[in-house]
C-alpha cells in the first residue's frame, strides 16, 4: 500500500458508519477485493494520530459478536480531510496515468 | 490550538487512555482468525508506536532518566555534595553580585518618569565629566531653557545634626520646590515639598525619609507639626516620605534622612554670601524633555546658555565647556567597574564549571563499566548522554538551588559590611529566579557535555579533556588573585595617602548659630570664647581656623588658564603651625592680612617653574569671597610644604592659602589638635554649652573614612572572589591528583619495584599537569592586566599601578602556595606506595 493512502482509506470506511478497529482493518480487505490488508502494526498508531489530529472521535460500545469494542467515527474535519486527500490523490493518479499511456 | 488541547487532555488520562488502547488491540487480536493472529505482532511495541503518536514520548524518557539520575546521586552522597558545594559556590557568587546590582541600581522606587529622565552632565576640557553644578546654574537653565518639561535638582551630602536628639551626620538633601511634584512622589504621611516651601518667607519645614521615621521616631505618625531642631535651627516636620525613596543621584543609595527645600539651605548652613549659589559645584540637575523634543536639540541649547555662564562667571566654568544629557537608567549598567565585577563574578563560576567538568570526567571514568554494559545491551549513544546530562541538569538544578541561599546570604553580608543603609532589601524575585535557572541551564551545559561526550566514546582523550579543565581553573583563579592583589595595593597606596599632618588626632568643628540676629561683635566675642574654652579642654595642643577643613566633602577649587585646578582656603595666621605643616620660606600671614597669599611647594613649580615664588604677584582671578574687599593681585609671602589633603579628590591639585579677614561667619570652622582621643574630645566640645552658638564637632578623619569604607568593600568582595576561586582551583588539583594517583596505584608500585626513586615517581605525576599549570598561569596573567588596564581607563585606578610585577607575583604566589598544599597530600600518598600492596591492588 503506498505510503499515506492507509489513513485515507480509514477515513473513506469511516464515512459510511462508525466501525471499530478490527471491522476496519476487515473493511478494506474486503473492499480491495482482498487485495489490499491493514496492517495492525500501523492501523493504530494512524488512529492514535487521527484522534490527535481531530479527524475522528473513539466510543466504546459492543460489536455485532457481543464483545466491548471503541468505535471509531468521522468527524465534521475529518470529513473535510478525506475529501482533501481524495481530491489529491485523484489529481496524482491521474498525472501518473498519462504519464504511463503516453511515454 | 485544539490539538494542543487534545494532547493535553492524553497526558492528563494517559493512565485510561492507555488501558483503553491496550483492551481494543485484545478484542481486536480476539476477533482475528487464530491463524493470523501471529500477524497482528508485539502488542507492547505497537501500543508504544501508538502512544508515540501523541508526542508525549519525551516525557517518559525524561522521568526514566530523572529517577535514574536521583538514584545515582543518591549512591554517591559525597561526590554529589561536592559537586553541588562547589557549584553553589559559582552561582552563589553570581547571584550574589545580581542581588547587590538589583539592591542598589534597580531596586529603587519607580518615579512617574522613571524611564524619561534625563541627568545633565558637564563635559569638561580636556575630557572630564561632571554631574554636579553651581546651584545657581540650575537656576538660570530653568528660567531660560524652553526644551525641557520641568526641571528638578538635588544637593546630596550636608551633613545635619538633629539637636533633640543629639544625632550628628545625618545625610540630607536639598531638593528643588517643584521636586516631589514634578516626579509625582506621594508621601506615606503628611505631605511632601512642593513649591510653596520654596519661598524664602516661607516656614521652614523639612520632609522625613522613611526609615529615618521608623528607626527614630518609632513610625510614629504623630511627628507631622512637630518641631525638630536641626543644626541648631528650628525647623517643622510637614511629611515623611514613601519607603525606600533615594535620590535620583548615582552617589546617593542611602534612604535619606532629611529631605529640604534648597531654598533652606542658608537657612541651615548660612554660607550666606550669594555669590556662593555659584562658587560650590554641589548641585545634581535631572530633566523631562517635552514631548518630541530630541535629547540633541536640549544638548544644543544647554550649551548654549551653558557658553552665558561662562561669559559671567568665568571661575565655575570653563573655556568650551558643554553640556550633555543622559538617561538616568544607563549610568550604572556602563560603568566599567560593574561590568568588570560582573566578569570577575563569572570567573568564579568558569573556575566551578571547570572543576565540576573535572569531578565528572574522573566519575565518568569510573562508570565506564556501567555505561559500556548500557551501550552493549542496546542504549544508544545519544539515549547515553542524554541520560547522562539529566544527571548533570539535576545537579545544576540542585547546585544553583543551594546558590540561590549562598547568594542572598552572601549579599546580605556584603550589603551590611558596605553599610548602605536598611533602605535596600534582598528580595529573590522573578529576576534573580530567573537568573538562576539560567545559570543552571548554562551551567549544565559547560560543565556537563563535554565529559559525558567523553564518557560515552570511553577514550583515553579524557586526559587531554582534564588538562584544559586544569588550565581553565587555574587561569581563572590567577586572574581572580592577581586582581584582588592589584586592589588591596590600591587600597593600601589610598589608606596611606600623603597627608603631612597629624590627621587622626584632628577634630573639626562647626559652630552653627542657633539665632540669625547673633552677629556684629557680641558674636565675634562669643566665638572667641569658645575657641578659648576648647583650647583649654584637656589634650587640646592647637586651634586654629579656616573657611574650609582638610579632607573634607566641601573644596574651593578654582580653575586658571594653563594650570592644575587650585585648591584656594582661607586661614587663620596659626593654621599652619597648628597642622604642622612646615614653612619652606616667607612667613605665615599677619592677622586679616590683605592681599597675600600663601602657596604650597608644587604650586609655586607650577607657576613659576624654577623661580623663586616670594615676593612674586598672583592674580587669582576674581577676589575669593572671604576677602571682598581686596583688589588687586596677591603678593607671595610664603612658601608652604604640600599638604596631601587634597590628594584624595585629585592628586594633581596644587593648594594656595589666603587669610581668613576678620569679619565673623557662620558657620565658622575651628580645627583642634590634641594628643589625646579625638573622640573624646568631640564629646568635649558638644557639651560646651554657650547661648547663641551650636557646636558641631568631628574627628577629621572621619570624611576619609567614608570615602575609604568603598575601597574597603571593594577589595573585601574582589578578595572574596579570588578566595573562592582558589579554594575551587585547590578542590580541583587535589581531587585530580588523588585520582590519578589512585588510578595509577599498580604502575607506581610496579616502578618502584624497578627500582624508581621519590624524584622519579614525583616527575611521574606531575608531568601530566605542568603544562596545563602554566598555559593557565600564562593566561591568568594576560587577563589580569587587560583586566587592569580596563580598570585604569575607568579612572579607577592610578596609572601603571596594575604594571608593578610585585603585584602578579603576590597573586601567583597566593596560588602556587595554595596549590602546592593541595598536591601535598596525594604526592605523599603517592610517595608512601609499598610495591607489595600495589601489586596486589585493584
Amino acid at each position: 500500500m503506498p505510503p499515506g493512502a492507509l489513513g485515507m482509506l480509514i477515513l473513506r470506511v469511516l464515512r459510511t458508519a462508525p466501525l471499530h478497529g478490527y471491522a476496519i482493518a476487515r473493511r478494506i480487505h474486503q473492499l480491495s477485493g482482498e487485495i489490499l490488508a491493514a496492517e495492525e502494526g500501523s492501523l493504530y498508531p494512524a488512529l492514535q494520530r487521527m484522534l490527535l489530529e481531530g479527524w475522528v472521535t473513539a466510543e466504546w460500545g459492543v460489536s455485532e459478536t457481543k464483545r466491548r469494542v471503541r468505535f471509531y467515527s468521522l468527524t465534521e474535519p475529518g470529513a473535510k480531510q478525506l475529501k482533501h486527500e481524495m481530491a489529491e490523490y485523484e489529481q496524482v493518479t491521474a498525472a501518473i496515468q498519462g504519464i504511463l499511456r503516453t511515454a | 490550538m485544539r490539538k494542543l488541547f487534545r494532547r493535553l487532555q492524553y497526558i492528563l488520562n494517559r493512565r485510561r487512555r492507555d488501558q483503553d488502547l491496550s483492551d481494543e488491540m485484545a478484542a481486536h487480536r480476539e476477533m482475528m482468525p487464530p491463524e493470523r493472529r501471529a500477524a497482528f505482532g508485539s502488542s507492547l511495541r505497537l501500543r508504544e508506536a501508538s502512544r508515540d503518536a501523541w508526542g508525549w514520548m519525551w516525557l517518559d524518557r525524561l522521568r526514566q532518566d530523572l529517577a535514574y539520575a536521583v538514584r545515582m546521586l543518591w549512591r554517591s552522597p559525597a561526590f554529589t555534595l561536592t559537586a553541588v558545594a562547589v557549584l553553589a559556590l559559582g552561582a552563589g557568587a553570581n547571584l550574589a553580585e545580581f542581588h547587590i546590582f538589583n539592591a542598589i541600581f534597580v531596586n529603587r522606587i519607580s518615579l512617574r518618569d522613571n524611564g524619561s529622565l534625563l541627568q545633565l552632565v558637564r563635559h569638561l576640557k580636556p575630557d572630564g565629566k561632571t554631574t554636579h553644578f553651581p546651584a545657581a546654574a540650575a537656576e538660570f537653565y530653568g528660567r531660560h531653557s524652553t526644551e525641557l518639561s520641568y526641571l528638578v535638582t538635588e544637593n546630596n551630602g550636608p551633613h545635619i545634626s538633629n539637636d533633640d536628639d543629639d544625632s550628628v551626620g545625618l545625610t540630607s538633601s536639598f531638593v528643588s520646590g517643584n521636586y516631589f511634584t514634578a516626579l509625582g512622589v506621594r508621601p506615606a504621611i503628611g505631605r511632601m515639598l512642593d513649591p510653596r516651601d520654596s519661598d524664602p518667607a516661607a516656614p521652614r519645614v523639612v520632609v522625613l525619609g522613611y526609615g529615618y521615621w521608623q528607626q527614630h521616631f518609632g513610625a510614629d505618625p504623630s511627628v507631622i507639626g512637630r518641631v525638630l531642631h536641626l543644626n541648631g535651627k528650628p525647623v517643622q516636620v510637614v511629611g515623611v516620605t514613601p519607603y525606600n525613596l533615594t535620590p535620583l543621584s548615582l552617589w546617593s543609595t542611602n534612604d535619606t534622612p532629611l529631605w529640604f527645600p534648597a531654598s533652606e539651605r542658608p537657612y541651615l548652613s548660612e554660607p550666606s554670601d550669594p555669590s556662593d549659589a555659584f562658587s560650590r559645584a554641589d548641585t545634581e540637575i535631572f530633566v523631562k524633555l517635552k514631548p518630541g523634543m530630541s535629547p540633541a536639540v536640549a544638548e544644543a541649547q544647554l550649551s548654549s546658555l551653558t557658553a552665558e555662564l561662562h561669559r559671567e562667571q568665568p571661575r565655575e566654568f570653563q573655556t568650551g565647556e558643554t553640556t550633555g544629557v543622559e538617561p538616568l537608567a544607563t549610568l550604572p549598567k556602563l560603568s566599567p567597574p560593574a561590568v568588570m565585577m560582573g566578569v570577575l563574578v563569572l570567573l568564579v563560576l568558569i573556575a566551578a564549571c571547570a572543576n565540576l567538568g573535572n569531578i565528572l570526567l574522573a566519575r565518568g571514568l569510573a562508570r565506564s563499566q556501567e555505561i559500556g554494559i548500557r551501550v552493549a545491551l542496546g542504549a544508544g549513544r545519544w539515549r547515553v548522554i542524554r541520560q547522562l546530562m539529566t544527571e548533570n541538569l539535576l545537579l545544576a538544578v540542585l547546585g544553583t538551588a543551594a546558590g540561590l541561599w549562598v547568594g542572598r546570604l552572601t549579599a546580605l553580608l556584603v550589603l551590611h559590611r558596605m553599610n548602605i543603609g536598611p533602605a535596600f532589601r534582598v528580595v529573590n524575585d522573578w529576576r534573580i529566579v530567573l537568573a538562576s535557572a539560567f545559570l543552571a541551564v548554562l551551567s549544565a551545559i559547560a560543565f556537563g557535555l563535554a565529559p559525558a561526550l567523553q564518557s560515552v566514546r570511553q577514550a583515553r582523550g579524557a586526559i587531554r579533556a582534564r588538562q584544559v579543565l586544569v588550565g581553565v581553573q587555574v587561569a581563572a583563579s590567577c586572574v581572580l588573585l592577581i586582581l584582588s592583589s592589584l586592589i588591596t595595593r590600591f587600597v593600601i597606596s589610598r589608606l596611606s595617602i600623603d597627608v603631612r599632618f597629624d590627621y587622626n588626632r584632628m577634630v573639626a568643628v562647626n559652630l552653627y548659630r542657633t539665632n540669625s540676629n547673633f552677629k556684629g561683635a557680641r558674636a565675634r566675642q562669643t566665638l572667641d570664647e569658645i575657641a578659648a574654652r576648647i583650647d583649654r579642654l584637656p589634650g587640646v595642643d592647637h586651634v586654629t581656623s579656616a573657611s574650609i577643613p582638610p579632607l573634607g566633602f566641601l573644596s574651593n577649587m578654582i580653575h586658571l588658564p594653563n594650570l592644575p585646578p587650585v585648591y584656594l582656603n582661607d586661614v587663620a595666621p596659626s593654621y599652619f603651625d597648628a597642622m604642622a605643616i612646615p614653612l619652606v620660606e616667607g612667613r605665615t600671614f599677619r592677622t586679616a592680612e590683605q592681599d597675600a597669599v600663601i602657596v604650597s611647594e608644587s604650586a609655586a613649580r607650577a607657576v613659576w617653574g624654577k623661580d623663586d615664588a616670594l615676593g612674586k604677584l598672583w592674580d587669582l582671578g576674581k577676589e575669593t569671597p572671604q576677602a571682598a574687599a581686596s583688589q588687586g593681585p596677591y603678593t607671595v609671602v610664603g612658601v608652604v610644604k604640600d599638604s596631601g589633603a587634597n590628594a584624595l579628590n585629585d592628586s594633581d591639585s596644587v593648594e594656595a592659602y589666603v587669610s581668613l579677614g576678620d569679619s565673623t561667619r557662620f558657620p565658622e570652622t575651628l580645627i583642634v589638635h590634641t594628643y589625646g582621643d579625638p573622640s573624646a574630645l568631640v564629646r568635649d566640645i558638644h557639651a560646651i554649652e554657650i547661648r547663641g552658638v551650636h557646636p558641631y564637632a568631628y574627628p577629621l578623619r572621619r570624611p576619609l573614612d567614608q570615602q575609604t569604607t568603598a575601597l574597603h568593600s571593594l577589595a573585601l568582595i574582589v578578595g572574596a572572589l579570588g578566595g573562592t576561586a582558589t579554594l575551587l582551583a585547590a578542590l580541583g588539583i587535589f581531587g585530580l591528583l588523588a585520582f590519578s594517583v589512585a588510578q595509577r596505584t599498580r604502575e607506581i608500585g610496579v616502578r618502584v619495584a624497578l627500582g624508581a626513586r621519590p624524584p622519579d615517581i614525583l616527575h611521574l605525576i606531575a608531568r601530566q599537569y605542568a603544562v596545563p599549570l602554566a598555559a593557565g598561569g600564562v593566561a591568568g596573567i594576560a587577563l589580569a592586566a587587560a583586566a587592569g588596564r580596563v580598570m585604569q581607563n575607568a579612572g579607577q585606578l592610578p596609572p601603571d599601578l596594575h604594571l608593578d610585577p610585585a603585584i602578579y607575583a603576590t597573586g601567583l604566589a597566593i596560588f602556587a602556595l595554595v596549590a602546592l598544599a593541595a598536591a601535598l597530600a596525594p604526592v605523599l600518598r603517592a610517595l608512601r606506595i609499598n610495591p607489595a600492596t600495589a601489586l596486589r591492588w585493584e
